[in-house]
């Protein structure tokens, strides 16, 4: 099914928690709604759901416009952060609870219940209540009782939050894994970034109600439309830097504020700006590198052991920068070091509106 | 200095009992005085004996009263639990307007003393008693209007559904939103996701305000004093009221039988259910003093 | 490409309409019973309280021949030597009861159960519910019996027998300390589960570094629990006023109103409903009843806004009707 928002308002009194939201995802695409708490994502997906009515704009399933449909009626199933079991239910009478209100045969009801639970790996536990399930079981219950309606769309919202880390990784992996055989169109909502550009076909970016992108995970990474962006995806976050733009020899440098300066590759070149400009320069710390001959000089303020990589934070005149390393490096605090940066992988933003200066 | 600990220690708990000396001393009595012959105040002075609870149990308007109590009690809780859980729902969770309206009315009207409106309830209930049918010729209860044991059942709904919504209220405000949510994608409507899905989580809230309910109606005295005609048909309290008080020599062993007999499914509830009733008594007392 | 979807925006919108004629009012029907009643018993009976104090109605005028008097009840009503005689009394009675039990003994019984072992704190706060659960009739029965004239009065053969005081029944001796003793031992419960729970739930590192600053039991009391419980003490102190105001059940079950002790709230039903000699007086009875009931609105109204009740109201997370 094909699902489109156009110019879709909502808000709540007088504060409006999505902002003229348009949004198509096709058929069978997995969506992510991408963004930090309160920024919409949940209200745009419960707003799809028919919980929330739009205060304007449309929705429309199948190009048919489904605005004043009741949740009931619009086809689709969902999964919540809280599983939102029936606690007064057993997980079979979970499951088929949807059909129990249509009224269908039992022989059918025990038939689909016995399909979702064996494609879930639940079948063993469909006579125990919700309180006697764990965390990774409850979920897996609730998926079942969202795809036993055989829906044309499905919602998750922040599904996995409650789990812990390992659980997570492979629940990604089977949402997944079911939702691109079902061939169901998803929308996923979420604020873990690793979940959004793992799981997505495309990720929706939402920032105080505003959509702010709405493109490939790889798209995201690597070519970010904004400062906001830029520093949202990926973790460790990208360094920032306040930077000129300086012309030497013919050729286009970044001067930084302790005066080094670095050559901009040809197919960096900050679009639109003119020597002398003051732009903000984005570097992610993968792409930042310990090289004693970097000409860049920093001083070491803080290390943290990531596990497999040390985490270091040096400053460069006045402003930070981070970098990873492998752990056999010795360095110490308040040490002085050099860094190269890898200048084939920056980006560059306005100063003052924090849209980029690279991509289209 | 032992000594002295000691006595600083006891100190609090001298105080309490006899403080609370009354209230022992109360219950002891009748209880005592039901099984005795005569007492010289606390001291049982006329022996052993059965006679006040055969005397009363015997009584065919006992069981009269016990069955109208019971009817008054049962109804009460019935009818305050469907009705303020009803009406909870759509405050607690339903958008539409009004709303704080009428949160804030049943609120105003939750601490507002509903004692001092019985005059006007008077007309109001003989008004009703004028409706063919419904005011004074259904079996049972006799019907909705004055001196049936129907209006006094009204009244006492009316008095308590402002605690009622208020709690109920409470009880709904805490379930998660998301399975509320759900049932309505699964295709529940409203009323059903009310019926299947909500009440049956807030059964502790309905059970207490149940039990508190059926022991507000069983001890009922003002109102079925103030609206039925013959205090000795109405209920147990408006019996023994009139047992205590008439202007006969007051038969102490029977009234103190009668008491105790009302008075044991009070107690037995209060054993049990004492958490639940806190929850009540603290979340919205209001009424006596 | 937008114009042929605005056709078609249209197109569904009319079909869904046609399927969809009854609006949503889901809410009304549940809150239809409640409305009902709230509208018969209290909407209206305030009203005709209004309307029936500006009457002269009573047994002898019958509910149908009865006359406009305009504010006639109101200035007979000043008139009456007893209004203020009566007016006095309530307010002496309602501020001893509120300062020696609703409030007193309850912050009082609150401390003490609070500091004791916990078993015994719950046991001695379970016994001063008993008052309140007990049915009324029987609890005032129970200190019938206390008060009564020998053979059977309770403090007459333990106390002033013994002690060769005169014996009579104690309720006609001194009415004005039994109906402060009566309903204060029922209000006294109010105040004690509010202060207990305010107690209990001041935080327990805070309890923890008095003890260490080597505060005594006393002092802790001042210094860190009162200052706690003010919002609980303002809040029984305002709600049990106006619940002690109007309130007479106790006070009618004890003595009726004779000897003395006929509150205005107790006036006012005895003139209008509970007349011995039969004759009802429902115009007068609702002139009394007015004032208790303007003062009852005003005084839930301000509770409300003070207390700020109306801010427990949370937004409903569900749109759909």
């Amino acid at each position: 099914m094909k699902m489109e928002l156009v110019n879709l308002n909502k808000s709540f009194q007088d504060v409006s928690a999505v902002k003229n939201l348009n949004l198509k995802v096709n058929d069978g695409e997995l969506v992510a709604f991408l963004g930090p708490s309160g920024c919409g994502k949940t209200t745009t997906l419960l707003t799809i759901a028919g919980i929330y009515k739009p205060t304007s704009g449309d929705i429309f399933f199948d190009g048919e416009r489904v605005n004043s449909l009741q949740p009931k009626e619009r086809d689709i199933g969902m999964v919540f952060q809280s599983y939102a079991l029936y606690p007064h239910m057993n997980a079979y009478q979970n499951i088929v609870f949807s059909l129990v209100l249509k009224k269908r045969p039992k022989e059918e009801m025990q038939r689909e219940a016995k399909r979702v639970s064996d494609m879930l790996g639940i079948g063993h536990l469909l006579d125990r209540k919700a309180s006697q399930l764990s965390g990774g079981q409850q979920q897996r219950v609730a998926l079942a009782r969202a795809l036993i309606k055989q829906p044309k769309l499905l919602l998750f919202d922040e599904p996995l939050s409650n789990l812990d880390a390992r659980l997570r990784m492979s629940m990604r992996e089977e949402i997944r894994r079911l939702q691109t055989n079902l061939g169901i169109t998803s929308v996923y909502v979420t604020h873990d970034q690793v979940e959004a550009m793992t799981m997505a076909d495309r990720v929706a970016v939402m920032h105080n109600g505003d959509l702010l992108a709405y493109v490939t995970p790889e798209e995201l990474h690597e070519r970010p439309r904004t400062l906001f962006i830029g520093q949202f995806i990926g973790s460790p976050s990208m360094n920032i830097l306040d930077a000129q733009l300086k012309s030497i020899d013919g050729s286009l440098h970044i001067k930084l504020t302790d005066g080094t300066t670095l050559p901009i590759p040809g197919e960096r070149t900050p679009k639109s700006c003119k020597d002398g400009d003051m732009v903000k320069f984005g570097i992610r710390p993968e792409d930042v590198k310990l090289d004693s001959n970097g000409s860049v000089r920093g001083k070491v303020t803080f290390i943290e052991s990531l596990g497999r990589e040390h985490l270091i934070v040096s400053n460069i005149g006045e402003q930070r920068m981070q970098l990873l390393t492998e752990p056999g490096n010795k360095i110490s605090l308040d040490s002085n070091i050099n860094i190269s940066v890898d200048m084939r992988k920056a980006q560059f933003f306005d100063a003052e509106t924090g849209l980029t200066l690279l991509w289209e | 200095m032992k000594i002295k600990d000691y006595s600083i220690k006891s100190l609090p708990y001298i105080f309490l009992i006899i403080i609370s000396s009354p209230i022992f001393i109360g219950y002891l009595w009748v209880f005592l005085r039901t099984f005795t012959r005569s007492m010289y105040g606390m001291r049982p002075t006329g022996g052993f004996t059965l006679n006040n609870w055969a005397l009363i149990l015997k009584d065919p308007i006992l069981w009269n009263l016990v069955g109208n109590t019971f009817i008054l009690a049962l109804g009460l809780t019935i009818g305050i639990l469907l009705i303020s859980s009803a009406a909870a729902y759509p405050l607690s969770r339903m958008a539409f307007r009004g709303r704080k309206i009428y949160l804030s009315l049943s609120l105003i009207l939750h601490a507002f003393p509903s004692v001092t409106l019985l005059i006007a309830i008077f007309f109001v209930l003989r008004w009703i008693s004028a409706i063919p049918i419904f005011g004074r010729g259904l079996p049972l209860i006799g019907g909705f209007g004055y001196n049936t044991l129907g209006g006094v059942l009204l009244v006492s709904i009316a008095f308590m559904l402002p605690l009622g919504i208020w709690l109920m209220k409470g009880f709904f405000d805490n379930i998660s939103w998301d399975i509320e949510r759900a049932a309505l994608i699964d295709g529940c409507s409203r009323f059903r996701t009310w019926r299947q899905i909500l009440l049956p989580q807030i059964r502790p809230g309905l059970a207490a305000l149940g039990i508190f309910a059926f022991m507000h109606g069983w001890s009922s005295f003002i109102i079925p004093y103030t609206f039925m005609v013959d205090a000795r048909t109405a209920v147990m309290s408006t019996y023994l009221n009139l047992l205590t008080s008439g202007d006969r020599p007051i038969d102490y062993g029977v009234a103190s039988a009668v008491a105790l007999f009302q008075l044991l499914p009070i107690l037995f509830f209060y054993l049990f259910t004492q958490k639940y009733l806190l929850k009540i008594f603290s979340g919205g007392m209001k009424g006596g003093s | 490409m937008r114009k042929a979807k605005k056709n078609n925006v249209v197109s569904t919108q009319e079909t869904l309409s046609l399927t969809r004629i009854r609006p949503k009012i889901t809410w009304f029907w549940f809150l239809l019973p409640s409305s009902i009643i709230m509208v018969v018993f209290f909407f209206i009976p305030v009203i005709l309280t209004l309307l029936i104090s500006g009457t002269n109605m009573s047994t002898t005028t019958g509910l149908t021949g009865y006359q406009w008097v305009g504010f006639a009840n109101y200035k007979n009503l000043l008139n009456y030597p007893d209004t203020f005689r009566k007016l006095w009394l309530t307010i002496r009675y309602v501020f001893l009861t509120l300062v020696l039990f609703n409030i007193g003994l309850a912050l009082l019984i609150s401390l003490i159960t609070t500091h004791i072992p916990k078993k015994a704190g719950a046991f001695f706060r379970a016994i001063w519910l008993l008052p309140r659960i007990t049915p009324v009739v029987i609890y005032t029965f129970m200190w019938q019996i206390l008060a009564a004239a020998p053979p059977h009065g309770i403090i007459n053969t333990l106390i002033f027998e013994p002690l060769g005081l005169s014996t009579t029944n104690l309720i006609p001796q001194y009415p004005f300390f039994f109906i402060v003793v009566v309903n204060g031992f029922i209000g006294t419960s109010f105040g004690m589960i509010i202060f207990t729970s305010a107690i209990e739930s001041i935080r327990k590192d805070i309890m923890v570094s008095s003890l260490v600053d080597g505060a005594s039991t006393l002092q802790r009391i001042r210094y860190i629990i009162l200052p706690q419980l003010r919002w609980p003490l303002l809040f029984a102190t305002t709600y049990q006023t106006l619940s002690l105001l109007t309130s007479y059940e106790q006070i009618l079950v004890l003595t009726g109103g004779n000897f003395g002790t006929e509150v205005w709230a107790l006036w006012a039903f005895n003139l209008a409903l509970n007349n011995y000699y039969g004759n009802f007086q429902y115009g007068i009875g609702s002139t009394i009843a007015t004032m208790l009931v303007l003062i009852g609105l005003i005084l839930s109204t301000v509770y409300m806004r003070f207390f700020k009740f109306d801010e427990l109201v949370q937004e409903p997370k569900i749109d759909v009707l």
